[in-house]
C-alpha cells in the first residue's frame, strides 16, 4: 500500500522545494497541474509547495464520495460554479473565497499518511500563528468519517488545522506510485454553508451538530492579502520543515502534461463516476 | 506489536499473500501493521474479476481518514474474486486484516515471483 517509514536516504531537512504561486484557474486545470507535478517529482524533480486559487469558483468532490445525481446542476450553473472530482479522499469543498495549497513530494520523505498529514499541518499552523491565528491540530477522536455528501468543513478529522475545535483548513492526500500529494483549502470567508444548498436534497447534508467552520475573516476581522497570507504560510513551511523554498513557475513540460491530464479531470465520466 | 502470521508472504509495501485452497491461488490484503499506520479505512476500490495485473501494477486504492493510497499487485496474476463485503464494511480491514479483511483472490501467473517476497521474519525486520 504504502511507504510508511521515512527513508533516511532522503533527508527532508535542508532540501530545496520549488514554491509555485499559480494564477487563478478552472478546477480541472488545478487538479491536472497537481497531478503533473506528481509526475515531475516521480521523475526525480524537486518537491513542490504550491499556492493557488480557482476561477470560476468550483465545487471539488472527494475521490470516493457519492455525487452522481445528488447535486443540483441548475443551482451550480446559476451561481457560476464548476464541479471537479479530486484525486484525493474526503468530502466536498467549495473553492471560491479561500486559498488552496498543495504539497507534492516523494512519499518516503514524511512517512505514512497520519505522520505526514500531521507534519504538513503543523507547518500550516506555524504559518497561521504568524498571522495571529490561534490554530492547532485536531486531536484523534471518534472513528474517521466516511466519504459522504456531508460538506468537508462540517467535521474536523484527526490532525486537521482547527481554531477552537472548528475547522479552518480541510486537507486530503493521494499517494500514487511513491509520490505524495496533499492539498487543502484554507477558508477566507464562510461560504461553505453553500455546499449543502447545492444538493438536490439538501437534507442529505444535515449536520450532526451545527459547527460552522472557522474563517480568516472572522478570526482576523478581514482576510489578509494574498501576498501576506502566502508569505506567512511559506515562512511557516521553512521553519517547521527546515527546508528552502525557491520561487518558481511550472515548467513548459509540466504545463503540457497538465493540459493532457485536464481532459481526464474535465470528463463527466470521472466527475460523476459514483 | 503488529500481528505477523508465520505462514504468509509479504511485500515492502505492506501487503500480504495468503495461500488459498487451490494451487497458485492467494488471498491478497494489507498487513496489520499497515492498517494500524493508515488509520480508519473508509473506502476501498477494487478491480473487476477477470482482470490481470503485472507485478507492482496498481490494482486499486484504499482511503483511510482522507488519504487515498495505491494498492500494488504483489506478483503478476489474474483476479479471481474480490471481497465485496468491504464495500459495505471497509473497517473489516482494520479489525481483521488477514481474515475477513482480505481484498482480492489472485491466481499467480508467474510463481517464481513468489520467491522474491518476504517471509514473516524478514517482514518483521522490515517494519523494525
Amino acid at each position: 500500500v504504502i511507504t510508511l517509514q521515512s527513508n533516511s536516504k532522503f533527508k527532508i531537512q535542508n532540501s530545496k522545494f520549488r514554491l509555485l504561486d499559480t494564477s487563478p484557474a478552472p478546477g480541472a486545470w488545478n487538479m491536472a497541474l497537481d497531478a503533473a507535478l506528481m509526475d515531475s517529482v516521480r521523475a526525480g524533480g524537486a518537491p513542490v509547495l504550491r499556492f493557488y486559487r480557482w476561477s470560476p469558483g468550483c465545487l471539488s468532490l472527494g475521490r470516493n464520495q457519492p455525487a452522481r445525481e445528488r447535486y443540483d446542476l441548475e443551482a451550480l450553473r446559476a451561481r457560476g460554479f464548476e464541479v471537479v472530482r479530486r484525486p484525493t479522499g474526503g468530502r466536498a469543498v467549495l473553492h471560491d473565497r479561500e486559498l488552496t495549497y498543495s504539497v507534492i513530494l516523494p512519499d518516503s520523505l514524511l512517512g505514512g499518511p497520519r505522520r505526514s498529514y500531521a507534519t504538513i499541518n503543523r507547518a500550516l499552523v506555524r504559518g497561521l500563528r504568524r498571522l495571529g491565528v490561534a490554530a492547532e491540530l485536531q486531536p484523534r477522536g471518534r472513528r474517521a468519517a466516511v466519504p459522504s455528501l456531508l460538506p468537508c468543513f462540517r467535521e474536523p478529522a484527526e490532525g486537521e488545522v482547527v481554531v477552537g475545535g472548528r475547522k479552518l483548513v480541510g486537507s486530503a492526500q493521494f499517494r500514487e506510485r511513491h509520490v505524495l500529494l496533499q492539498h487543502g483549502s484554507l477558508l477566507l470567508e464562510n461560504d461553505q454553508a453553500t455546499v449543502g444548498g447545492l444538493l438536490r436534497e439538501p437534507s442529505a447534508a444535515e449536520p450532526p451538530d451545527d459547527a460552522s467552520p472557522a474563517t480568516l475573516r472572522e478570526l482576523l476581522g478581514a482576510p489578509p492579502s494574498w501576498k501576506t497570507l502566502t508569505r506567512a504560510l511559506a515562512k511557516g513551511w521553512t521553519e517547521e520543515l527546515r527546508v528552502r523554498l525557491l520561487p518558481a513557475e511550472p515548467s513548459p513540460q509540466e504545463e503540457a502534461r497538465a493540459t493532457e491530464l485536464a481532459v481526464h479531470y474535465a470528463d463527466p465520466a470521472w466527475t460523476w463516476r459514483i | 506489536m503488529a500481528n505477523i502470521p508465520q505462514d504468509l508472504r509479504y511485500t515492502p509495501e505492506h501487503e500480504y499473500l495468503k495461500r488459498a485452497d487451490e494451487e497458485n491461488v492467494y488471498y491478497v490484503g494489507v498487513t496489520d501493521y499497515a492498517q494500524g499506520e493508515l488509520g480508519d479505512i473508509v473506502f476501498v476500490e477494487l478491480p473487476e474479476v477477470g482482470k490481470s495485473f503485472d507485478r507492482m501494477a496498481v490494482f486499486g486504492t484504499v482511503e483511510a481518514v482522507k488519504a487515498v493510497s495505491d494498492l500494488y499487485c504483489p506478483v503478476s496474476g489474474e483476479i479471481l474474486e474480490v471481497n465485496d463485503a468491504l464495500d459495505a464494511n471497509p473497517a473489516l480491514i482494520n479489525s481483521d486484516p488477514y481474515g475477513e479483511g482480505w481484498m482480492v483472490k489472485l491466481r499467480v501467473t508467474n510463481p517464481s515471483e513468489l520467491d522474491e517476497l518476504m517471509d514473516a521474519a524478514a517482514y518483521e525486520e522490515h517494519i523494525g
